[in-house]
């Protein structure tokens, strides 16, 4: 068996259909870490991504058939983790406030504080959810603002919007810009 | 307007709305509040987009491979318990979808490893030191131009060739010296000429290497 596997992503979906086993290993190894980076920039902490990453990859590994390949496979399989991670963030909002109280002790709202400056993956902490996806997959994953979108179901102008309001108050707990200029 | 509806105006224009005319209209109005705002929200940019990337930990790979034996041997109709208990008592491999774990974990942990020995060959894919990062953000947010003689488009060009590197295709944007990896060089941030984007290299002091050439944002 050669080291790449030349199959298209829906190619190795038919295959994992039909029993192969090593067909969703390809597919964890081509988006694995893409997958990854982009549950543990919004979640944050390790451990929580990690539980994320496994429980939207097991569901796509027992549950092919909710994939109809109306999407991208990648597209798909992000769109899976994506909402593991909002279920994971709003279902455990308070243990992620007594987590941030540790690692941020002062000052509550640094933003309030325009000498503060927070390192730039501890600012994206401060962002909704909704906000905080919108720019992991943009500006820090690099997703076009149109695959952004299909991953995150919703319009391209959502998007662009929840971007732009993120940017804001991370140029602002960045230190970049005053939110009172 | 607020100045929070105005920031908002900005921004929003910043990425593309409502319409790409209309936010550059917004864009192009030339006032330095304006321009300011443009500077953080690109400098914002710039460090979101510089950012390390991650890989999926060994561990976590190993974790998804007994969750995938394990979800097989759910779904097997008459099997009880692991696939690894089961192929023990075979003493053969399974087949179908009840492979075996060890040669699962086998896969994944090799392609993690090839990874990581990529890696260590050819360094990570295309982001720079996080210092960089944020260097390149401040330095671009203050608009500080510390760049000496490299300021003379021309003599900057003459640099970046003599140190191997492309010549600007845009005009300087920001600059300081900065040391990097403890060789001390000229931090240059450089238009690309689209709007977010900007290419940050470092050329040491003597033009002699480049320590660093990155484009970011957008």
């Amino acid at each position: 068996m050669p080291l790449l596997d030349a199959r298209s992503d829906r190619q190795l979906i038919a295959a994992h259909r039909a029993g192969e086993r090593r067909a969703f290993d390809e597919l964890v190894r081509r988006y694995g870490d893409r997958l990854w980076s982009v549950a543990l920039r919004v979640v944050q902490d390790p451990e929580d991504a990690a539980d994320v990453v496994q429980e939207a990859l097991i569901a796509a590994y027992t549950r092919v058939e909710s994939y109809r390949g109306e999407s991208e496979v990648s597209t798909w399989l992000h769109r899976i983790v994506v909402n593991k991670c909002i279920d994971r963030i709003r279902h455990d909002r308070s243990r992620a406030t007594r987590r941030r109280h540790v690692l941020l002790p002062t000052p509550r709202d640094p933003a309030d504080q325009a000498t503060t400056r927070l390192a730039v993956v501890d600012a994206l902490t401060h962002l909704p959810v909704e906000q905080r996806l919108a720019v992991v997959l943009v500006d820090v994953e690099g997703y076009p603002v149109a695959e952004a979108a299909r991953i995150l179901e919703c319009p391209p102008g959502t998007v662009k919007s929840r971007c732009a309001r993120g940017r804001l108050r991370l140029a602002a707990l960045l230190g970049h810009l005053r939110e009172d200029a | 307007m607020t100045s929070g509806g105005w920031l908002s105006r900005i921004a929003e224009a910043d990425a593309g709305l409502p319409d790409a005319d209309r936010a550059a209209q917004v864009l192009a109005a030339g006032d330095p509040g304006t321009e300011r705002v443009v500077a953080a929200l690109t400098a914002t940019r710039a460090e979101l987009a510089l950012v390390p990337p991650s890989r999926l930990p060994a561990a976590l790979a190993a974790r998804l491979a007994a969750g995938f034996d394990a979800a097989d041997a759910a779904a097997e109709p008459g099997r009880t318990g692991s696939p690894s208990a089961t192929e023990r008592r075979a003493g053969r491999p399974s087949v179908g979808r009840a492979g075996s774990r060890r040669r699962r974990r086998t896969l994944v942990l090799t392609a993690a490893a090839a990874a990581l020995v990529a890696a260590v060959l050819t360094g990570p894919p295309s982001r720079p030191p996080t210092d960089l990062a944020t260097a390149t953000g401040r330095v671009l947010a203050a608009g500080t131009r510390d760049v000496g003689e490299l300021s003379d488009p021309a003599r900057l060009d003459s640099c970046l060739v003599r140190s191997g590197a492309p010549a600007a295709a845009g005009p300087l944007l920001a600059g300081r010296p900065i040391r990097l990896g403890g060789v001390d060089g000229l931090l240059l941030v450089i238009s690309t000429g689209t709007k977010g984007r900007v290419r940050a290299v470092v050329p040491t002091t003597d033009c002699g290497r480049v320590l660093a050439d990155v484009t970011v944002g957008g």
